[in-house]
């Protein structure tokens, strides 16, 4: 009977690894039939623990790899071989760990700066790898998560291409009636433009963002954890809610929120929601990122949604499908352009639009940027990540090189070791193993005290990278395996070279005495060092960068006026009714300078598009502008200037400002624009018009990472759910406090909120402020160990040296010219690696910021800066030597022989 | 009576007693679980194979591969036998054994034993 199933794999690995392999047959074999027994007696789970620790007992230096001798019995050749020839036995293991030990408690300035650095690497690698491991495990707890697939929209529209993350309403549930692939699907409406929905629970009253429709299949698909309800019905019936955890606990706090009645305010309106679960995330993270689901069949746009059949616009339902097991994916994609033509050719061909739809596993929708439209979580690029595992592995590979570096330049110090051990019967391959092994331990050490760290500075990692990795990881067996490995892979990367190199000597040489240090070691230092210094001055350069541009971002004459401004944001219909009146008290303070109307305000993203043709053309041409609904003071409160033509007046309707780029795209000039009209057609086909009255000069409405796009303002004065309020000093603790009056008394019960608009502005570029953080501190951890590993150097530098100085002080050499004799040399790698590193600091900074359409431009001091900053760092470091060194009295090293 | 023969451990002694016991069907797991049956003991798989290298080593058993069966994923087994050596080396153990006690002036009376 064949087993169903089999050991763990990489059980199987370790043991061949460490097996002889002339038993492996019969143990790997006792070893299987074992598992299938206790598969039997206690399931498929224990077992396999069982059979890890079955494997286990057999690492063992006794049982570790040995070759077969022939023609001897299968273990008595490892037997003889064991006792006579190998040098793992329990007397020469005590000796080479006394040995390690003495020498770390000897030379206490290279072992310490050895350790250090080795820890700040592993604390480095060690906190990547979590964060990277972190970004990765987003829906891998859904139990069907391989067969489960977001639908995408390649959508084209007059040339403009663009990967959508969404779909029309009708494309899911049609794909499940016409495909047997499909066992089941469901949908989620976001919040369009609605950012903070007004949740109230008897007297009590928050605010609360990300609020979606479902349809009621979502956890059928979606595994969440659910502490209150039933998640087979808790999203059928109309007008139910699901809550996240943190939005319960906030608004029932130890009440069991089942059955409870909430009402959901926004601009939409307002109603009464029944709680039907409370879920949270104990499963392990989603990419669907809610605080609220609201059940599909309760108003809003999720009636709209269950009613639309439309296949060419109203293109925002992210949908999912859960295929049956062991779909061919690809072939089934294939079949979707035909399924699309099928239901939507018409309606796309009238619109001008051509679509593709495709299939994304929802397993890496987290770890797939680039999407349009609008997603329920902010993805993360794999290529950030890889870069960030590229740091963490470079600053591992500076402290290794320390390593290195140390152990060569105090390889005569160890010389004599090697020769006794040599000439005792020592063979090379027990050298190289003992000083592997010494590398092992520092290694091993390294990770004892950079676990630790770890776990304190966890907080402020956390905040420096925005994530939210907890301690829990400790529980994780995967973390001891990457710990284990780390040490291993940092203790032979850095323990080889000098093993090799130590190991090497040859015996009569040095008990001679006449032992020099190799040429080609020194050589060998240098490059190492240089390409530590290579990689910091890389880094700096980065810095200076990224902080250049994030201060010419900040700087930059957005084409609008963004400081001393206020934005309130109204979201219930309840109060967008009162805000005339609102507007009206706060226009009365003296501290206010203007108060506009409108539906956006610059730094938050426009929502709404529309396509305008001139005269004679049509829908299928006409380029696509965003617009504001705004009023007449709008660009006066926010400091838009006008190019041509005229502001809006109170009496105006129909009449819209458009930016100079729309009139670009319209084939107008500034001057003439204003007094022309231009055509548009709503959704259902019916036509309207505009009558341009004016030009605006560009201003930057979207990030900086795009040119200016076409916008226009429509005037709209009672639209409008926000207000931009302009006030007349930065004296705000005043204001704020007389605004806060005044909306206790009109906006009765509801949080007093409002933003600042350069702050608005600012959070376009959190991505880039992460990053400039991150790799400041990790520019430090860098270039803290190469100052160490250069630290180390000079010091040994200057011993080897001392009775050279001590003479050349005898005959009257100066302070000065012997600290010069001793930085000269480091400076002068410095200077080659400052070489070496520009170029490549160009080429990666210029990748960087061509992200961006305005751009600070890169110039040569950005450069000069990072070299001289090493520089300095490298004399500063070296001179702690140097200086001591040069101030020794001579007699002291010259006294002794 | 000083006897010139190899040491055998509490634990080997078990181990090449079961083997003796099960006859030519003896190998790794089969070991493994007759003596944790036998004994009561919670004995490991890596025990067994190194009692048994250690008990081949002092030639008290030796070994020949097996059949391959299919739980074991087409690996063939190593089954132990008892040597002549082997045999006598246990038969004095137990003639040692057998000699105390019966020596023995009062031997334990299980009913004061408690």
């Amino acid at each position: 009977m064949k087993s169903p199933v089999s050991p763990p794999r990489w059980a199987d690995r370790l043991l061949k690894l460490v097996c002889a392999p002339h038993r492996l047959e019969e143990v790997q074999g006792d070893l299987h039939e074992e598992f299938a027994w206790q598969v039997e007696r206690i399931g498929e789970k224990r077992a396999r623990w069982r059979y890890w620790r079955d494997v286990l007992g057999f690492v063992k230096p006794l049982s570790i790899k040995r070759k077969q001798m022939a023609e001897m019995p299968y273990w008595r050749s490892t037997y003889h071989h064991n006792q006579y020839a190998n040098s793992i036995n329990p007397a020469m293991l005590r000796n080479y760990f006394k040995i390690a030990f003495r020498n770390l408690v000897k030379n206490k300035v290279y072992s310490s700066t050895n350790i250090i650095g080795l820890a700040v690497g592993t604390l480095c690698c060690l906190y990547i790898v979590l964060y990277v491991q972190d970004q990765y495990s987003y829906d891998k707890q859904h139990l069907d998560v391989n067969d489960i697939y977001r639908i995408t929209t390649l959508w084209t529209i007059q040339g403009d291409k663009g990967n959508w993350a969404t779909v029309t309403a009708p494309v899911a549930p049609a794909m499940k009636n016409d495909f047997a692939e499909v066992a089941q699907y469901t949908r989620i409406v976001p919040d369009l433009g609605i950012d903070h929905h007004l949740l109230r629970y008897q007297d009590k009253a928050l605010y609360e963002k990300d609020a979606v429709f479902a349809d009621s299949t979502l956890f059928d698909l979606f595994n969440f954890h659910f502490e209150y309800g039933n998640p087979k019905t808790a999203l059928s019936a109309p007008y139910t809610v699901v809550l996240l955890k943190s939005t319960a606990d906030k608004l029932f706090g130890l009440e069991n929120p089942l059955g409870k009645v909430i009402t959901i305010d926004n601009t939409n309106g307002k109603h009464d929601f029944t709680v039907s679960g409370v879920v949270d995330e104990s499963l392990g993270k989603s990419h669907i990122q809610a605080n609220l689901f609201m059940s599909m069949n309760s108003g809003g746009f999720g009636d709209f949604a269950l009613h639309n059949n439309s296949w060419s616009g109203a293109n925002f339902v992210i949908s999912y499908v859960k295929l049956q097991p062991k779909t061919n994916v690809a072939a089934l994609d294939k079949k979707l352009p035909a399924f699309l033509k099928k239901y939507g050719d018409e309606q796309l061909k009238s619109q001008g639009m051509t679509k593709d739809l495709h299939l994304e596993p929802v397993r890496s929708i987290h770890t797939s940027p680039g999407y349009k439209g609008v997603e329920l979580t902010k993805p993360v690029s794999p290529s950030f990540l890889y870069i960030l595992l590229l740091i963490a592995g470079l600053i591992q590979v500076i402290a290794c090189i320390n390593f290195m570096n140390l152990s060569t330049a105090r390889a005569s110090k160890r010389a004599k070791e090697v020769g006794v051990r040599k000439v005792t019967g020592a063979e090379r391959t027990d050298l190289i193993r003992q000083f592997l092994g010494e590398s092992l331990l520092l290694s091993f050490i390294g990770v004892c005290i950079a676990l630790p760290l770890l776990i304190i500075l966890l907080p402020y990692l956390n905040q420096l990278t925005a994530a939210d990795i907890s301690l829990t990881f400790l529980t994780d067996y995967r973390l001891w395996v990457v710990l284990a490995s780390l040490v291993m892979i940092t203790g032979l990367l850095a323990g080889s070279y000098p093993a090799f190199y130590l190991s090497g000597f040859q015996a009569i040489k040095v008990i001679k005495g006449n032992f020099t240090n190799h040429i080609s070691a020194a050589g060998i230092r240098r490059s190492l060092v240089v390409f530590q210094f290579v990689l910091s001055i890389v880094l700096i350069t980065g810095i200076i960068i990224i902080y250049s541009q994030l201060s010419f971002i900040k700087n930059k004459d957005l084409g609008f006026d963004k400081d001393q401004k206020l934005i309130f944001s109204f979201h219930t219909g309840e109060a967008v009714a009162k805000l005339p009146g609102f507007m009206a008290d706060i226009r009365a303070l003296a501290e206010v300078k203007t108060v506009s109307r409108a539906n956006n305000s610059p730094g938050q993203m426009v929502l709404y598009d529309m396509h305008l043709f001139r005269a004679g053309g049509n829908m299928t041409t006409a380029p696509d502008a965003s617009f504001i609904e705004a009023d007449e003071q709008f660009m006066n409160a926010t400091g838009i200037r006008l190019a041509s033509g005229r502001d809006f007046r109170p009496s105006d309707s129909g009449k819209i400002i458009i930016n100079e780029s729309l009139a670009k795209s319209l084939n107008l000039t500034v001057a003439s624009a204003p007094g022309t009209r231009v055509y548009s057609q709503r959704g259902d086909g019916s036509p309207m018009n505009f009558d341009i009255i004016g030009v605006m000069k560009n201003y930057n409405f979207s990030s900086l990472r795009d040119e200016v796009k076409p916008l226009f303002l429509t005037y709209s004065p009672d639209t409008g759910s926000k207000l931009i309020v302009s006030a007349a000093s930065k004296n705000y603790t005043a204001l704020l406090d007389k605004l806060e009056t005044i909306w206790q008394k009109d906006f009765v019960n509801t949080p007093f909120d409002y933003a600042f608009m350069d702050d608005d502005v600012q959070k376009q570029y959190e991505a880039e402020s992460t990053l400039g953080r991150i790799v400041n501190s990790f520019t430090l951890m860098a270039i803290l160990i190469s100052c160490l590993g250069l630290f180390g150097l000079a010091a040994f530098d200057a011993e080897q040296r001392s009775k050279e100085i001590g003479i050349r002080k005898a005959l009257g050499a100066s302070v000065s010219g012997i600290i010069q004799l001793l930085s000269k040399d480091f400076l002068k790698l410095v200077m080659v690696a400052f070489v070496i590193a520009t170029p490549i600091a160009w080429w990666s900074t210029n990748q960087w910021l061509q992200g961006f359409a305005y751009r600070v431009p890169v110039s040569w001091w950005m450069f000069a800066i990072a070299g001289l900053l090493s520089l300095f760092i490298a004399l500063f470091t070296v001179s702690f030597q140097s200086v001591k060194a040069a101030l020794m009295n001579p007699v002291t090293s010259l006294r002794s022989e | 009576m000083a006897m010139k023969r190899s040491y055998l451990g509490e634990f080997e002694e078990i181990v090449l007693l079961t083997v003796a016991v099960m006859e030519g069907q003896a190998y790794g797991v089969a070991l493994t679980h007759e003596i944790i049956e036998q004994t009561g003991r919670s004995v490991r798989l890596n025990q067994i194979h190194a009692a048994l290298q250690r008990l081949e080593d002092k030639g008290m058993v030796k070994s020949e591969m097996g059949e391959p069966t299919a739980e074991r994923g087409g690996r063939r087994k190593r089954l132990f036998t008892v040597t002549a050596y082997g045999r006598r080396t246990l038969q004095e153990i137990q003639d040692v054994r057998v000699n105390l006690w019966t020596r023995m002036p009062d031997p334990f009376n299980p009913a004061i034993s408690l």
